[in-house]
């Protein structure tokens, strides 16, 4: 079986799996209990904690660390906290819905869109030019799911801040960590989400770090943990599981990015040789782990289920299985109505290898030269 | 409403002569099959009068009630109550039916039948006391003897009475499997289940086939045939439903063919496939959805190369039928809803820009010649998915 979807989910890292399991045999105590079992394993989530700032290079004077179960909770914490705001929510209209359904729900219509170029890069230039004053939230993935477009965190935060010093900044690393060069120490934000089941690690698990002075209420009422930020009690062995892949993934990411970033390359250009008038809508600045294609003549579930009889695992967009005719989504890519159902998503990762990439290529080329040959 | 009682008129049975035993026959098996399907109390179904009557200590379910008006051979359903037979007691029956139906009916007329010869008035001298007695009662209600708004029924019989205000109209036709047993290939549109309805009506036991052209089409599309044939299994004594893989056949033809004989060719071995299954099963006809110059691939030209190149007879009962009509059918069968979901039956990829209108004989015949799919059609069969629905429609 040959995987490429790993922009929706991912193996576990073995070694993980490892971790989980020996932490759910022997760190089964509630941490929020009295005695010293519970005492121990607080103290070890505690340390795991600084142990993610101190990864990223952030300082636990400025920065916290909560676990939730998933990112798009994660989300939905901050973006919920700005109910009953009069400001406006500047916003990625190319962004996943785990951020635009809570924007939209909690901000309605006041919501302003980032000025974009073509195939989910923002245009830059004219985000200088908007007047942010009104604005008490930004939000944005900094790696797109879709399409694998980069965003510069860095460049956005010093433009945004610079324009309105209170605005909110919010970022999602959800398909950023361990397929992407950056440091956080040089971005300017108030809260990122990182989430465990797209590099390696178990699912029901993330985490979300915020400014130490930030004011959070809960979306939950309960127990108190977290700081009664996200009472529940707190998941240790997911935690133990997740804090390995996010270390392996980030310390490692260097080598995957330059082992995928190759991969794309070898994969694009013998897909391009054969059929030039494949479209490549993951732009140039976008990370090697995510290749969006449209294929102008084929519906993309048709070549999805022609793969998976030769198991091999690849995605398209939604618009693809819907019964609708275009996305409006996908309009905001500036990807035309005509090639909604068009599209394919190839995601790679940890281990993805030489073979996979082989059998890939090969199974797709045969599959596009048996669906040519039927559409003429 | 509380019925123990349930009179069931037989359909065309001037029609049956000495095979009429047969009828009756088949059609308590049917309706046995169906009640016992709807209720685990004992019930009993028999012959009175060239009627059936089917009675239980317990009433039936409504649910069971609507069914029995679609079991093919009962032309009317009338539910009735079983009362003592003495003028009083079958007088309260009448009243309490008429309460229930409020002031809306104003006219009336009571119909008595007596095969009971020990009961001492006559069968007129019944319906003018009890219609007597009934304008005394209520006064908003007046007997009209040619065109009354309310016919009460009113049956003595040797064991007991059997009094109803209303009659239910079934769909009439034949019971099933009295006209034999057919194949119905069935498609997700509107006329495949039309078709079928028709010839269960006519006593036509049937399975049906489905061509399934994964990976071209997706798994979505079976969810609709299976609850189409669940519906359909309501007008049969339960019934199966064949997946057949149909996709790698569709993409040997269409690497072969000329562009615009697609759908033709596709249509033709379909029908080829689908008498392989009949011949396995001993099914003696096909049945199809076709509708004379509804598309491409139903002229009169192409209809007659289809037919004249299929061993098994092929019924087309929708021939004659305007969409409209098949629409309307439909609705009142319960498919319509089902069927205008829109989903990838025949994929996108593989329907020609121009389909040939009038087929040329000579190429169809050299085509056939030139490739030989008969292994693959019959692996086909072999590898078909079955599944199994019961009268009540349910998948088991």
């Amino acid at each position: 079986m040959h995987y490429f979807d790993y922009a929706a989910s991912t193996p576990m890292f073995k070694e993980a799996i490892e971790v989980l399991s020996k932490s759910c045999e022997n760190d089964f105590a509630n941490i929020a209990a009295v005695h010293k079992m519970a005492k121990k394993l607080n103290e070890e989530v505690n340390d795991i904690r600084l142990e993610v700032l101190k990864l990223f290079g952030l300082s636990s004077r400025k920065y916290k660390v909560f676990f939730t179960s998933s990112a798009t909770e994660s989300n939905n914490i901050i973006i919920q906290n700005f109910k009953n705001s009069d400001k406006y929510c500047f916003c990625n209209p190319t962004d996943h819905s785990s951020i635009l359904l809570p924007v939209k729900k909690i901000f309605e219509d006041k919501i302003i869109k980032f000025p974009m170029l073509e195939y989910g890069i923002p245009d830059y230039s004219a985000i200088s030019n908007i007047d942010l004053q009104n604005c008490s939230l930004v939000v944005t993935s900094m790696v797109n799911g879709q399409n694998g477009a980069l965003i510069d965190g860095e460049k956005l935060s010093t433009l945004l801040k610079s324009k309105n010093k209170i605005t909110h900044i919010h970022y999602d690393l959800v398909q950023t960590i361990g397929k992407c060069d950056f440091d956080l120490s040089k971005i300017d934000f108030d809260s990122i989400t990182i989430s465990s089941h797209k590099l390696g690690g178990p699912k029901g698990i993330a985490a979300l770090i915020i400014k130490n002075d930030l004011r959070l209420n809960p979306l939950m009422f309960g127990g108190g943990q977290e700081d009664g930020i996200r009472p529940s009690s707190v998941a240790v062995p997911l935690i133990k599981s997740f804090i390995y892949a996010l270390k392996k993934a980030h310390l490692e990411r260097n080598e995957h990015i330059e082992k995928m970033l190759n991969y794309k390359k070898r994969f694009l250009s013998e897909l391009q040789n054969k059929f030039p008038d494949i479209i490549v809508i993951s732009p140039e600045s976008s990370i090697g782990n995510i290749i969006s294609l449209i294929v102008p003549k084929i519906f993309g579930d048709v070549i999805v289920r022609n793969l998976e009889i030769k198991d091999i695992i690849i995605s398209t967009s939604a618009a693809c299985s819907s019964k609708k005719k275009f996305d409006d989504y996908l309009l905001e890519f500036i990807i035309p109505a005509e090639y909604h159902k068009n599209l394919l998503r190839i995601s790679m990762g940890h281990l993805t290898s030489d073979n996979d990439i082989a059998q890939l290529t090969r199974g797709l080329l045969d599959v596009l030269n048996l669906l040519y040959s039927i559409k003429r | 409403m509380d019925y123990k009682a349930i009179m069931l008129n037989v359909d065309e049975l001037w029609l049956k002569g000495r095979n009429r035993s047969y009828y009756y026959r088949k059609l308590k098996e049917h309706i046995d099959r169906l009640v016992s399907s709807y209720t685990k109390n004992i019930f009993t179904v028999r012959n009175e009068e060239q009627r059936l009557l089917l009675e239980s200590k317990e009433s039936f379910p409504d649910a069971l009630l609507d069914r029995l008006m679609l079991l093919p051979g009962i032309s009317t359903m009338i539910p009735c109550y079983r009362v003592k037979s003495d003028i009083e007691t079958i007088f309260e029956s009448l009243v309490s039916q008429v309460e229930t139906l409020g002031t809306t009916p104003t006219t009336f007329k009571v119909i008595t039948r007596r095969t009971n010869k020990k009961f001492p008035m006559s069968s007129y001298e019944i319906s003018a006391l009890l219609g007597e007695k009934l304008l005394d009662r209520f006064s908003h209600l007046k007997v009209d003897v040619h065109r009354p708004q309310l016919i009460l029924d009113v049956k003595i019989l040797p064991s007991d009475t059997y009094t109803s205000c209303k009659k239910i109209v079934g769909i009439g036709g034949l019971p099933v499997e009295t006209s034999g047993f057919a194949v119905t290939l069935l498609s997700g549109g509107f006329d495949s289940p039309v078709a079928s309805y028709l010839m269960s009506k006519r006593g036509c036991r049937q399975i049906f086939t489905f061509f399934h052209a994964y990976p071209y089409v997706g798994d979505e599309v079976l969810e609709k045939i299976k609850q189409l044939a669940s519906v359909l299994a309501r007008y049969q004594k339960g019934t199966e439903l064949y997946i057949v893989p149909f996709g790698e056949i569709q993409t040997k033809i269409a690497q072969n063919c000329q562009e615009d004989y697609r759908t033709l060719l596709f249509r033709h071995y379909m029908l080829q496939c689908a008498d392989l299954l009949a011949k396995k099963l001993g099914a003696k006809a096909l049945i199809t959805g076709d509708s004379l110059g509804q598309v491409s691939s139903q002229t009169m030209e192409n209809i007659s190369i289809l037919d004249k190149n299929c061993d098994s007879l092929i019924f087309r009962p929708l021939i004659g039928l305007n969409k409209s009509e098949i629409l309307s059918i439909s609705k009142l069968i319960d498919t319509h809803d089902i069927s205008v979901v829109p989903h990838d039956d025949a994929c996108s990829l593989f329907s020609p820009k121009h389909p040939i209108i009038r087929a040329d004989k000579f190429y169809f015949k050299q085509f056939l010649s030139s490739i030989d799919l008969t292994e693959d059609l019959q692996k086909a069969v072999e590898e078909a998915k079955k599944m199994k629905f019961s009268v009540s429609g349910d998948l088991i």
